[in-house]
């Protein structure tokens, strides 16, 4: 069982750093507060580092705290941003150095119904989706019952489904083929 | 509302991969129920399977950021920064000092790391209650170790020394083991006791079947127990013998110096939810129907006092308490129908909370 030693701090953050801001970053969609909530973390960290063993247990104990202070932030500060401000679809479309470029359209609209979701059931289920947490680490890491979590997947996908319902059915999917050859048989 | 939500739970369960057992039979059985249903999963399949975009911050600035947790972290680390800076300012007596230290701190640093795949835990005078990477819950007895490798994704192998008991996560592709000195135990999910002492080694099932392998044993066998049998491998011996335990006491351990239990005890109501409808029934009494789901490790809860607030159209607002006798066994959920005496109000809002319950120490759970 090691305790944290000092020179490792460095680098333990510059290891970490990315990671956990994507992670409060998910959560958020505030890139301030996902650095600070990171920097948050890591002050928690140090003044914890006599108590807290290390091992492999540290990445998990960065993650889950990271989660945990993003979940603190939605839930207290309530978003007013409307969906027009929604800066999120614009930086993935955006920002360079990303392999991938084209998203599939049902890919940011999903994106997009996420961000709408109340900040519980969206933090629960970033951590489910995006981190393939099971139930009970959810329950564990933001401090809910089980029951709440299942409860709160529910609610998260069924509002989801509804919120992208257009998109799913085959109708619209067949209305897309009709135009398709509509206008394939106008140009040739 | 909960009725509705029913089929979403599980279908969120059944794509996030959570679904258990018990409830795998009713999904079933509610696909094959009609074809409008299996749309609806292949619906929210689809919804699944297109919502796993992420977003990544373009400029987390990290060394920026660094800099600035450093500052703030400040004098304490500074001081020993300077001490470092000025052991390398000194003398060719310091600096072959110095050297001594450093290719010590490399030496030392090497072994942490090869040593840094282990992971050990050890209670000391304090039972443990703790999460295993794959879910499994392990109580650790005082003065016990647990030592596993890695993040446990291929192999779920663990070493026991002391007393420990394992509630293990059902994995069926993923055998979980224990092993001490003496003997090794196999299970895919069941519940069981441990206790590993320097003349004998002693297994006792809870819940489910469990495989029990003692190493050097006379006959090289490897037998099975149900719940509540218990196997003891006599090390000098080595025999095993099979007897029945007829009650929980050999995990009662767990409840004496343990903080998270002393914690659960005092905060009964923390450790209990309700879910909840109501309706007014014929003669105009609200009806409440609702369910307690105990999250407590090891507390059981009886006599929880519910508050119920509920208004009328007026803005008038009014709280009675109603008493659930039954006890709410840890990780359990219990159902509960109660009738208010509102016959003359028109009920327009209704909120049910835990107000308080009491341990119930009878449980032995």
């Amino acid at each position: 069982m090691e305790k944290l030693p000092q020179d490792d701090f460095g680098h333990l953050f510059r290891q970490h750093h990315k990671s956990l801001c994507d992670l409060a970053y998910n959560i958020v969609v505030d890139k301030d507060a996902a650095k600070d909530i990171v920097q948050e973390v890591f002050i928690k960290l140090w003044g914890n580092r006599e108590k807290l063993t290390f091992g492999d247990q540290i990445k998990h104990y960065l993650f889950k705290a990271t989660a945990h202070t993003a979940y603190n932030y939605v839930r207290s500060h309530k978003r007013v941003s409307p969906l027009e401000d929604y800066s999120g679809l614009s930086t993935l479309q955006t920002f360079p150095g990303t392999e991938r470029v084209e998203y599939k359209e049902l890919e940011i609209r999903a994106r997009q119904a996420i961000d709408k979701l109340p900040p519980k059931c969206k933090a629960i289920y970033i951590l489910s989706r995006h981190e393939g947490l099971k139930y009970q680490e959810i329950a564990d890491t933001l401090g809910l019952s089980i029951k709440t979590v299942e409860n709160q997947m529910g609610i998260a996908l069924e509002k989801l489904r509804n919120e992208l319902k257009p998109f799913l059915s085959p109708e619209f999917l067949a209305l897309l083929a009709a135009i398709g050859m509509g206008l394939y048989a106008l140009f040739c | 509302m909960t009725i509705d939500n029913q089929h979403w739970e599980r279908i969120s369960a059944y794509l996030s991969g959570d679904l258990s057992e018990a409830d795998k039979k009713a999904f079933e059985s509610w696909l094959q129920s009609s074809d409008s249903n299996r749309f609806l999963l292949e619906e929210a399949r689809k919804v699944w399977e297109n919502s796993g975009l992420k977003l990544q911050l373009s400029d987390p600035a990290t060394e920026e950021e660094l800099l600035k947790l450093q500052s703030r972290i400040g004098a304490e680390r500074h001081e020993e920064k300077n001490k470092v800076v000025s052991l390398f300012t000194g003398s060719t007596a310091w600096k072959i000092a110095a050297s001594i230290a450093f290719i010590a701190i490399a030496v030392y640093s090497y072994i942490s790391v090869k040593r840094s795949d282990e992971n050990v835990i050890a209670s000391g005078n304090e039972v443990m209650t703790l999460y295993l990477p794959d879910s499994s819950r392990v109580w650790l007895n005082t003065n016990s170790r647990i030592l596993y490798s890695g993040n446990f994704t291929g192999k779920r192998s663990i070493a026991l020394e002391g007393e420990g008991y394992f509630q293990v996560r059902p994995d069926t592709a993923h055998p979980f083991e224990v092993t001490t000195n003496a003997t090794s135990t196999v299970v895919l999910g069941t519940s069981f006791n441990i206790k590993a002492e320097d003349s004998t080694t002693t297994l006792t099932v809870a819940e489910g079947k469990v495989h029990f392998v003692a190493r050097d044993a006379k006959a090289d066998e490897s037998i099975v127990l149900a719940p509540r049998e218990q196997a003891t491998f006599r090390h000098q011996q080595k025999t095993v013998t099979k007897s029945r335990s007829h009650n929980m006491q050999f995990a009662a351990w767990r409840k004496l110096n343990n903080p998270q239990y002393e914690n659960e005890k005092r905060n009964g109501a923390l450790h209990l939810t309700t879910n909840y409808s109501w309706r007014k029934n014929q003669i105009n009494q609200s009806v409440i129907e609702g369910k307690i789901t105990n999250s407590a490790s090891l507390a059981a809860f009886k006599n929880i006092v519910l508050s119920v607030t509920y208004s009328q159209p007026g803005g008038n607002v009014k709280t009675t308490k109603l008493v659930i006798n039954e006890s709410v066994r840890p990780g359990r959920t219990i159902d509960y129908r109660r009738r208010l005496l509102d016959i003359f109000t028109d009920t327009h809002t209704l909120k049910v909370n835990i107000e308080s319950a009491e341990v119930d120490v009878n449980d032995n759970y």
